[in-house]
């Protein structure tokens, strides 16, 4: 038994970042969707959070 | 009447058998009952959600997204409150905790079935029966493994059938209640009837077999009371807990294996009906992920007890990241139910091993605080896996990114499951209270 758990503590740290991670990639993607969606002029209202989303994945 | 007679005397034998082996009189069975009969009513109403929200959408109005909200913000207070559950349950015992959680289920009930606005529902329904759910939920499994000094395999596997059963026996009940009696009437009945019966059954229980006076089931004379000592929860020992490396780990992989089941627990029906397949054809996937899971939800923690449960796990999840690809070339009714049969029988042995191997790493201490994390973590895995699938499929159209992000969570979790240490002996030293 080590007195900290570091690699306990280290693998919960990468699945914090691989989670956000992916709740970004997945929230821009549906962002640019929808933006795409009212450029074909399909109704979708214009929601907060897709510019941020948009703005804070380096892939989209 | 020979015949009859050989038959009678070949099951009474069986019985004598059963009995001499598994000493059914011993109170932990009781326990186990008691254990089993809670879970079934008190997970019933968060299992059913899908069949009350056409009533609520046609009483009130309200998009089915909305109401999908209220499911989302019950789910998330569950999980955020399972620590904080798990230690009062530590702290106060698991009887008088959860009588506080079932106190609460009754408001939360009586809420619910009074509430007219969206915010009535999703602080009824959402934030106190979803609070509630965790008080008298969470501590009931360590309160039921205390109770075991050996043969915890059996007695857990025993207890998690019944949250298959549950929602099985009562899903048809209450589709019925609701045609009949309207939702609001039927939330009533369920609610006052579910308090009753949980009621009745926690006057028969007994946080641990210290305070009943008896020895836990198992024990030999030979153990002594070398055990004495960390029965009973103190913040030091529960320190120590903190300090090892696969109490973080534990936590981990209880979200990567929900991450995994979720999205297919919630996409599988859609995936299933854009293939071509009816409503009724899809809805058969997810009852024989029901029907085939109860088998290694029974086995998985008495094979785990007997073989060491890091093997068993690790075979799960792997199981479960596997089986999902199959769905990738699913396209005919036989394809989704060889996958429901396949991924079954990991999906169910995946969680409910996880009780046995605390008691393997921590021995009898009480572990309310540490099951609570743990659920905890299964909690927000099963927001997110919920919550991917339909965004992906909005703006992909198909659900191939989403199965190959729960066939990933699970193949990762198995990995995490690699890096615990092996059961075969406890993994902590406690320091005498």
């Amino acid at each position: 038994m080590n007195t900290y758990p570091l690699r306990g503590l280290g693998m919960i740290s990468i699945t914090i970042f691989l989670s956000i991670s992916l709740l970004i990639y997945v929230g821009a993607g549906f962002s640019e969707y929808r933006i795409e969606e009212r450029k074909n002029r399909v109704q979708t209202n214009d929601l907060w959070w897709e510019k941020g989303f948009i703005s804070v994945c380096p892939l989209h | 009447m020979v015949g009859e007679r050989f038959y009678f005397c070949m099951s009474s034998s069986l019985i004598q058998d059963l009995n001499k082996r598994y000493h059914f009189k011993h109170f932990a069975w009781v326990i186990v009952l008691i254990a089993s009969i809670i879970q079934m009513v008190g997970s019933t109403i968060r299992n059913v959600f899908g069949v009350m929200v056409e009533p609520m959408s046609e009483t009130f109005g309200w998009s089915q997204g909305e109401i999908g909200l209220g499911y989302a913000i019950a789910a998330l207070c569950t999980a955020f409150f399972s620590p904080i559950a798990g230690i009062l349950g530590d702290i106060f015992g698991a009887k008088k905790t959860m009588l506080f959680g079932t106190f609460m289920f009754l408001v939360g009930m009586l809420l619910t079935a009074n509430s007219s606005t969206i915010l009535e529902f999703y602080f009824s329904y959402g934030i106190v029966l979803g609070i509630a759910q965790s008080i008298y939920l969470v501590p009931i499994v360590p309160a039921v493994v205390s109770w075991f000094k050996r043969g915890t395999g059996i007695g857990t596997g025993s207890m998690m059938v019944a949250w298959s059963v549950g929602p099985a026996l009562s899903i048809q009940a209450l589709a019925i209640c609701f045609e009949n009696f309207g939702w609001q009437n039927t939330f009533m009945i369920f609610g006052v009837l579910g308090t009753l019966i949980i009621f009745i059954c926690l006057l028969f229980f007994s946080d641990s077999p210290e305070k009943k006076g008896t020895k836990p089931y198992g024990w030999l004379s030979s153990d002594g009371n070398s055990e004495d000592s960390i029965t009973k929860w103190s913040k030091l020992n529960q320190k120590i807990i903190f300090k090892t490396d696969s109490f973080w780990h534990l936590i981990n992989i209880h979200f990567w294996g929900c991450v995994g089941h979720a999205v297919i627990l919630v996409a599988v029906i859609p995936m299933a009906v854009n293939n071509g397949l009816t409503l009724v054809q899809a809805s058969g996937i997810l009852s024989i992920i029901a029907v085939v899971s109860i088998s290694s939800r029974f086995a998985a923690p008495i094979i785990g007890d007997k073989f060491g449960s890091k093997p068993i796990i690790f075979l799960s999840f792997l199981g479960q990241g596997l089986s999902v690809l199959i769905l990738l070339w699913a396209n005919s009714v036989s394809d989704f139910y060889l996958f429901a049969i396949i991924f079954g029988i990991p999906y169910g042995g995946e969680g409910t091993v996880i009780p046995v191997i605390n008691k393997q790493y921590y021995g009898r201490f009480p572990m309310g605080t540490t099951y609570g994390w743990q659920l905890f973590g299964a909690g927000i895995g099963m927001a997110i896996g919920g919550f991917v699938p339909g965004i992906l499929f909005d703006y992909l159209g198909n659900y191939n990114f989403a199965i190959w992000v729960s066939s990933i969570s699970s193949l990762w979790g198995a990995v995490i499951v690699l890096m615990l240490r092996k059961t075969d002996k406890m993994i902590v030293e406690y320091s005498p209270n």
